[in-house]
């Protein structure tokens, strides 16, 4: 394994000092031992794609049609039936994960002297990607707001990390949140199935169980991560406030109480759980993530909910 | 030159200062505090969930909104009033065009310069061509009556009468300031009095058929009505309002009073001398109105072609000249004696002594006007058995020409009709005549029998002593029975109303009575008497013949300024023309049978004369009672505390302290609704 602790301040000189400094990378190494540790347990370590393909591993039979390979004829089902089927077989290759970051104005905003969604949402995709990385995945990080970035190639082996994290740092949180759209974009770039992370508030009037919906269309296997700062409840604004929708712009006019604090509370429960039956409909698994919780317990959360290690 | 403030300038400043603190208040209003929160659809939802829940928090919103929207509108309403109202139009429909006739005094006494200046709170300032410290009555009229335009409702529509002895228009009908102001501008006052049935008669006309009339009175005197004060009637309708004007609306406002600068002649009267009429005394009545007593120069002056007071005043004219000394507050009479009568025009001026320092105040009184009347011949039907010496004490009188008759002769019933036309008589004398005295004619009865016509009684007396009961009769005058010598008297047995002049102890012998007709009657027989032999009694008959024919008063009936007159013609089938003074011809002037009627406004000796026969008739003017300045408060008093009726006050539009308040209460509403807000954390 490359010494990633060994050197960290020489490679991340281009990198975001408050988010990637030589503690973080110290953490996310701790995280890749703890996830071998986890797949030797008894797990997989490794994913393999769904691809038949001329692998080596039988997948399955199907009906011969003219033009197929003769040497893949299946004579000994022939001799017990008389019906010309073809085998096939698993192509094995590399999985290829995907980080759906979302960098609209929303995941921006953050207390005074604490980190904003958006930069845990970043923290939390280094700590993945790494472990990915170490894996053998092939690892592609891509930003979304009201569309989704031009999609990268993807990037294998530990030598890619530090571009991964000069890439993210990078980046700046700004625009509306269009969840829906951005999926849809990325499923049509028709990139290699795999693995979908969607790291993202989902503050999207429009939903986001479409754009679940066509990943899993396209074959991609997507995983939800919700991000919230649970700081927002405990807001010291009463009385009357104009409220300001940092994306649209809208202003509301509201007299805010502690009654009317209770209810918003529990309408984000409500939100929360739409996005997770969303989810579930996709055949996603969701995981709903405090900002405050320290990113490593955020990853672990993630190993846990299964899914990512295999 | 700064102008008074005005009532309009403090209302605007009541409006402005309401409406700053309006916007005032508006910009301190706190906004809403801005927060950015991450998804506002999220609290759309809760809103929507909660809506039944904040029902009570938008209740308390409305109902805030609503006291601020009343606070406003008291705001405006208060301060705004007529002015707010008016300009938004708000009102339904316009306001009912009320009709005021402004009667404007313009008699002689609005001449008069009152104490210090005093300048009518939010009026003009006064004018700075007038000299310092004095304003004119009729200056502060003006102020007042342009303060009552300014201050008027909208609608109100106003007519501007000058009223004197007559009433002329100003203006039409009008709610223009500045027509008000070129009517005013050459407007001064005139000589003669108010008369203020006219006046108000003028009014009534002018707002016959006019909605809501009234009419507005500025006057500095007392209301005269033909020197009387006017009845309630008169008063009543339409309403009339009085705005008193220099003392009558700042004299009840204090019992300080220390009178007017101001000297006077109220009265030339003329006693010829007995002996030669040609000369006699004149008295001059002079008045001093100022609270102490005053030094004071009486010029008497005689001119035979005088017309107005400036003839009397040139070089030449003067006759006699007195410096005396006149109490304060008070009349006193001044005599020059053995005065040349012949100039027939005479004219008595009163000023201060050069010693005084102070000046008189009103010119109009200074100057008392005389006429001597005309003397003419008189005929004397003397009705006598044959009595030498009264034909000879009636003949001692250069104006009587005797006509003697037997008493046989003598047929009262037959000549009652004619015997004035056509015998020309103007007194009958009947001595010792069983007969009654024509009806209708003046006459003097010498009687000692009882019976006739007269009052002769039963009784009678010997050897009395004759004492006068009424010396001042005019047939008395210059007359006294000292040493007389009286063998028998008849007492008389007076009726009602006759006046004893002479009586001894037991009754009268001598009586006078005046029943529309003047008759004498003499208990006396001159043959038993020593007052033949007397000069006595061509005396005694030359009153008694004077008074007989209504002439004991050697002057003529002056002629009141400003009031309506009549003259009695002395000539009949004339042409009568009006000639002097020139430039102030009395108006109306016409004949009317054996009258003149008219009125004059300017003060002096009005002369008319006929056509063809050129007899002239000259009257002097005085000035009446009423136009006397007054008393006048020497403390500064504000001027608009006068008169403050009901009507008057409606004029001016001042908010009442309740208003003020009312004012005060909401903004101190307003700026507690505001702290509340301010306070208001949590709904």
């Amino acid at each position: 394994m490359t010494g990633l602790a060994q050197s960290p301040d020489a490679r991340a000189s281009a990198l975001r000092e408050d988010l990637f400094d030589g503690a973080f990378l110290r953490r996310i190494e701790h995280l890749a031992l703890l996830a071998r540790r986890m797949a030797s347990s008894g797990q997989r370590a490794q994913r393999r794609s769904k691809k038949i393909g001329s692998g080596i591993e039988f997948a399955d039979h199907r009906d011969y049609v003219p033009g197929d390979d003769l040497r893949y004829i299946d004579w000994t089902v022939y001799g017990r039936t008389e019906r010309l089927l073809l085998k096939q077989y698993e192509e094995e290759e590399d999985l290829s994960v995907y980080f759906l970051v979302d960098r609209s104005a929303s995941m921006g905003m953050a207390p005074p002297g604490r980190l904003s969604l958006f930069d845990r949402a970043l923290q939390v995709t280094a700590a993945l990607a790494w472990i990915s990385l170490s894996n053998l995945d092939r690892v592609s990080v891509v930003p979304f707001a009201d569309a989704a970035a031009p999609l990268q190639r993807p990037v294998r082996g530990k030598a890619q990390f530090f571009r991964i994290l000069r890439d993210v740092s990078t980046w700046q949180p700004g625009g509306k949140t269009a969840v829906r759209q951005s999926l849809g974009e990325f499923a049509r770039r028709k990139p290699r199935r795999g693995l979908v992370l969607v790291i993202s508030d989902f503050y999207d009037p429009t939903g986001l169980a479409d754009g679940l919906r066509l990943l899993a269309h396209h074959g991609h296997e997507p995983l939800v991560l919700q991000l919230f700062d649970g700081a927002m409840f405990d807001a010291q604004w009463w009385g009357d406030l104009a409220l300001v929708d940092v994306e649209s712009g809208e202003q509301l006019d509201v007299t805010v109480t502690p009654r009317l604090m209770k209810q918003y509370r529990r309408a984000f429960e409500a939100f929360s759980e739409e996005i997770g039956e969303a989810a579930r409909q996709a055949g996603a698994r969701c995981l709903r993530v405090d900002v405050a919780l320290p990113f490593d317990e955020v990853v672990m959360k993630i190993f846990r909910l299964g899914g990512f290690l295999g | 030159m700064i102008a008074a403030p005005t009532t309009l300038d403090a209302w605007l400043l009541w409006l402005v200062g309401s409406v700053a603190a309006l916007l005032a208040l508006y910009l301190l209003r706190p906004r809403r505090r801005r927060i950015e929160v991450p998804f506002g659809g999220l609290w759309e939802r809760v809103l929507t969930q909660g809506q039944a829940r904040v029902r009570g928090i938008r209740w308390r919103r409305w109902l805030s909104w609503l006291l601020m929207v009343c606070l406003s509108a008291l705001l405006l309403a208060v301060s705004g009033e007529r002015w707010v109202l008016g300009w938004a139009d708000l009102q339904p429909d316009p306001p009912q065009p009320s009709h005021t006739v402004v009667l404007l005094d313009v008699s002689a006494s609005m001449a008069t310069r009152d104490g210090e200046a005093v300048t009518p709170t939010g009026g003009l300032a006064p004018d700075p061509r007038r000299p310092a410290g004095r304003w004119r009555r009729m200056d502060e009229a003006r102020a007042r009556l342009r303060q009552l335009v300014y201050d008027a409702r909208r609608g109100e529509r106003f007519l501007f009468l000058a009223a004197s002895g007559r009433v002329e228009t100003l203006t039409g009908w009008t709610s223009r300031l500045e027509t008000l102001d070129s009517a005013l501008q050459h407007l001064t006052p005139t000589d003669a009095a108010l008369d203020l049935r006219r006046a108000l008669q003028a009014a009534r006309d002018a707002l016959d058929g006019r909605a809501e009339p009234r009419v507005v009175l500025l006057t500095d005197g007392g209301p005269a009505f033909d020197g009387a004060e006017p009845p309630a009637s008169a008063l009543a309708s339409p309403p009339v309002q009085i705005v008193g004007v220099g003392p009558l609306g700042r004299a009840q406002d204090s019992d300080e009073g220390t009178g007017v600068d101001n000297l006077a002649v109220e009265r030339v009267a003329v006693r010829p001398s007995a002996e030669d009429p040609a000369r006699g005394q004149v008295t001059v009545r002079v008045r001093n109105d100022r609270g102490e007593p005053a030094r004071a120069v009486v010029t008497l002056a005689g001119r035979r072609d005088g017309r107005t007071p400036a003839d009397f005043l040139q070089d030449g004219a003067a006759l006699a000249t007195r410096e005396v000394t006149l109490p304060a507050t008070t009349a006193q009479t001044v005599a020059f004696d053995d005065v040349a009568l012949d100039a027939q025009r005479l004219a008595a001026h009163v000023r201060t002594a050069a010693s005084e320092p102070w000046a008189d105040l009103a010119a109009h009184d200074d100057v008392g006007l005389a006429v001597l009347a005309s003397r003419r011949k008189l005929r004397v039907l003397l009705v006598t058995a044959g009595n030498l010496f009264l034909e000879a004490g009636l003949l001692a009188n250069a104006r009587v020409e005797v006509v003697r008759k037997q008493p046989a002769e003598y047929q009262p019933q037959a000549w009652a009709a004619d015997v004035r036309s056509k015998h020309r008589v103007d007194v009958v004398v009947l001595d010792q005549v069983d007969a009654p005295l024509p009806a209708g004619m003046p006459g003097l009865r010498l009687d000692l029998r009882p019976g006739g016509d007269g009052p002769a009684g039963e009784e009678t007396a010997r050897f009395p002593e004759l004492r006068v009961r009424a010396a001042n009769h005019p047939t008395l005058r210059g007359v006294g029975f000292a040493n007389a010598h009286l063998d028998v008297v008849r007492l008389l047995q007076p009726e009602p109303g006759d006046v004893a002049l002479v009586s001894v102890g037991a009754g009268p012998v001598m009586v006078a009575r005046d029943a529309g007709v003047r008759r004498l009657f003499w208990g006396i027989d001159l043959l038993e008497t020593d007052l033949g032999g007397r000069y006595l009694l061509p005396v005694l008959l030359a009153n008694a013949v004077d008074w007989l024919v209504g002439e004991d008063d050697p002057l003529v009936a002056p002629l009141p300024l400003g009031r309506d007159w009549s003259i009695e013609v002395p000539v009949r089938g004339q042409r009568w023309s009006w000639l002097e003074p020139a430039a102030a011809a009395p108006r109306r002037a016409r004949v009317s049978g054996v009258q003149i009627l008219g009125a004059s406004e300017r003060h002096g000796v009005h002369v008319w004369r006929s056509e063809p026969t050129g007899v002239e008739v000259a009257r002097p003017t005085v000035v009446p009672p009423s136009e006397a300045p007054g008393l006048v408060v020497e403390r500064q008093i504000d001027a608009w505390r006068a008169t403050p009726t009901d009507e008057l006050a409606r004029l001016q539009p001042a908010p009442p302290a309740l208003w003020r308040w009312a004012l005060f209460i909401a903004i101190a509403l307003l700026v507690l609704e505001w702290w509340l807000y301010m306070r208001r954390r949590t709904v």
